[in-house]
């Protein structure tokens, strides 16, 4: 800074010159800090994700087996198998985000040999795959070859969101396969209730033509899904993200954590046509998997018949499955040993976010430890 | 330059400091709008009226390929997606060939 001059008008000069300066590199600071949020976020759509070293041990149509490699000795691992299955939308790789924010890597070094189950994405051909041929066709098959690869008679399953209904309907429809242990993560299951400030009141009868939409668009594009939630939540989706990666982009790993969760949510994949209006009908207009009349391939859908131990985790601030669609099934089952938790975080945070390490894992990690021996 | 200088200088800081004390009840007004029932309804026929004109796009699109594919004598999509639908049933009939001969491994290696 230069020797303040000692004549009085040059004093005004000064004092303008120097305000103009500090203005125009604080702009030049903002300017600078608004281009690398952006540089940041147009990166996120292509930032490494799911990089726990893994094979493919099965595959059928689009549909993947992963099994992760141990990171610990094999003869420190547990037994029984956890197969990984998550929902029709978006991608798994939220168990897998980036390496030290991966539930995969923690499940690995908790000693469980991990299998996830990746459905793909479906094109024009899978259109007329019902929501209940991921799991006669897909998921049955799946569970088969992992007991096969494992050389293990019992397994463990953990489902989230719309994986979660998926595993239980497999537990209702397969009891004699030795499922274990039963994970579900805000698990949409029971819709007797149909809270207002939900996603529910825009998929009721009148509010949406099912299947002038499928009938129309063949699979349902994954971008109207992902639309339909971040409008559940307008200011936090297309305002808050990005406030936050404001708020946090001086802090490198921070900033890589948020990039690997915003190509999640955008990196969305297609519901199958079929699947979704079963979905939409049966399973939610319908509420047919509580009801215990709803038959899939000569066999009954009967929650009674789920003997598996339970854990029911229900995110407590979730905005798009109510607490009573995911915490009601823990009274249907016939599990003798049965536990609801309650987290306190969203549907998404409860698995990517920065808690998830000391609150969720660890808790699915110390209620399967016990449960998993031979 | 102190920080309150700073940030006074800063539109983006400004904007932040703005949202930070309006997120929350703009946050419950605009979730509540969306999930009222009547921006369910309008919603509903946004995507009905939508949805008419693009099925009707469709459906003329789709003809007029299926008639320029035919005439080129390469196969329609319909064609192509039975193809493919074939293939993933005939997949999945390896597949349980493959369970079986599995089955059948293990009982030969239990007599053993």
């Amino acid at each position: 800074m230069q020797a303040k001059p000692e004549l009085p008008w040059e004093d005004l000069f000064f004092e303008l010159g120097e305000s103009t300066l500090e203005a125009s590199g604080a702009a030049q600071r903002a300017y600078g800090r608004y281009a690398r949020g952006v540089k940041l976020i147009v990166d996120s759509l292509s930032v490494p994700v799911g990089l726990a070293p893994k094979e493919t041990v099965w595959a059928l149509n689009k549909a993947r087996l992963y099994h992760y490699l141990p990171r610990r000795p094999v003869q420190e691992h547990y037994p029984i198998p956890l197969l990984l299955v998550y929902a029709l939308i978006n991608k798994p790789f939220i168990f897998d985000l980036a390496p030290g924010r991966s539930f995969v890597e923690y499940m690995l070094d908790q000693g469980f040999e991990v299998y996830l189950l990746d459905w793909g994405e479906p094109g024009p051909e899978d259109k007329n795959t019902a929501f209940e041929d991921y799991v006669t066709d897909y998921l049955f098959r799946a569970v088969r070859r992992m007991l096969r690869v494992s050389k293990a008679r019992e397994f463990s399953m953990l489902g989230y969101c719309l994986g979660a209904t998926l595993a239980t309907l497999y537990a209702a429809l397969y009891p004699e396969v030795l499922l274990r242990n039963l994970i579900l993560l805000t698990a949409p299951i029971d819709f007797s209730e149909k809270p207002t400030g939900s996603m529910a009141m825009w998929l009721e009868e009148e509010n949406l033509n099912v299947d002038r939409l499928v009938d129309t668009v063949g699979n349902v594009p994954g971008e109207l899904i992902r639309h339909w939630a971040k409008m559940l939540k307008p200011v936090e989706n297309f305002m808050g993200a990005y406030v936050n990666l404001w708020k946090i982009m001086h802090d490198e790993s921070a900033v890589r954590g948020w990039q690997a969760v915003n190509r999640w949510v955008e990196d969305v994949v297609p519901f199958a046509g079929e699947a979704f209006r079963q979905f939409v009908k049966v399973y939610f207009r319908g509420n047919k998997l509580t009801k215990g009349d709803h038959m899939v391939k000569g066999r009954k859908v009967d929650l009674e018949k789920v003997e598996a131990n339970l854990l029911n985790i229900v995110a407590e601030y979730d905005h798009l499955v109510a607490r009573s669609q995911a915490e009601n099934i823990i009274h249907r089952v016939s599990s003798q040993d049965k536990t609801l938790k309650v987290i306190p975080a969203t549907h998404v945070g409860i698995m990517a976010g920065g808690r998830a390490r000391h609150n969720l894992w660890p808790e699915i990690a110390g209620w399967l430890a016990p449960r998993s021996s031979g | 330059m102190s920080e309150e200088k700073k940030s006074e200088s800063d539109p983006f800081a400004q904007m932040i400091q703005f949202y930070d004390a309006m997120s929350k009840s703009w946050a419950k007004a605009m979730s509540d709008a969306v999930t009222s029932e009547s921006f369910a309804k309008s919603m509903a026929e946004q995507m009905e009226s939508s949805m008419e004109v693009f099925s009707q796009m469709r459906r003329q699109m789709g003809e007029i390929m299926e008639k320029y594919l035919e005439q080129m004598n390469l196969p329609t999509r319909k064609e192509v997606v039975n193809v493919a639908e074939r293939l993933t049933r005939l997949e999945m009939a390896i597949d349980d060939l493959d369970a079986k001969v599995d089955q059948v491994l293990d009982k030969l290696e239990d007599r053993d």
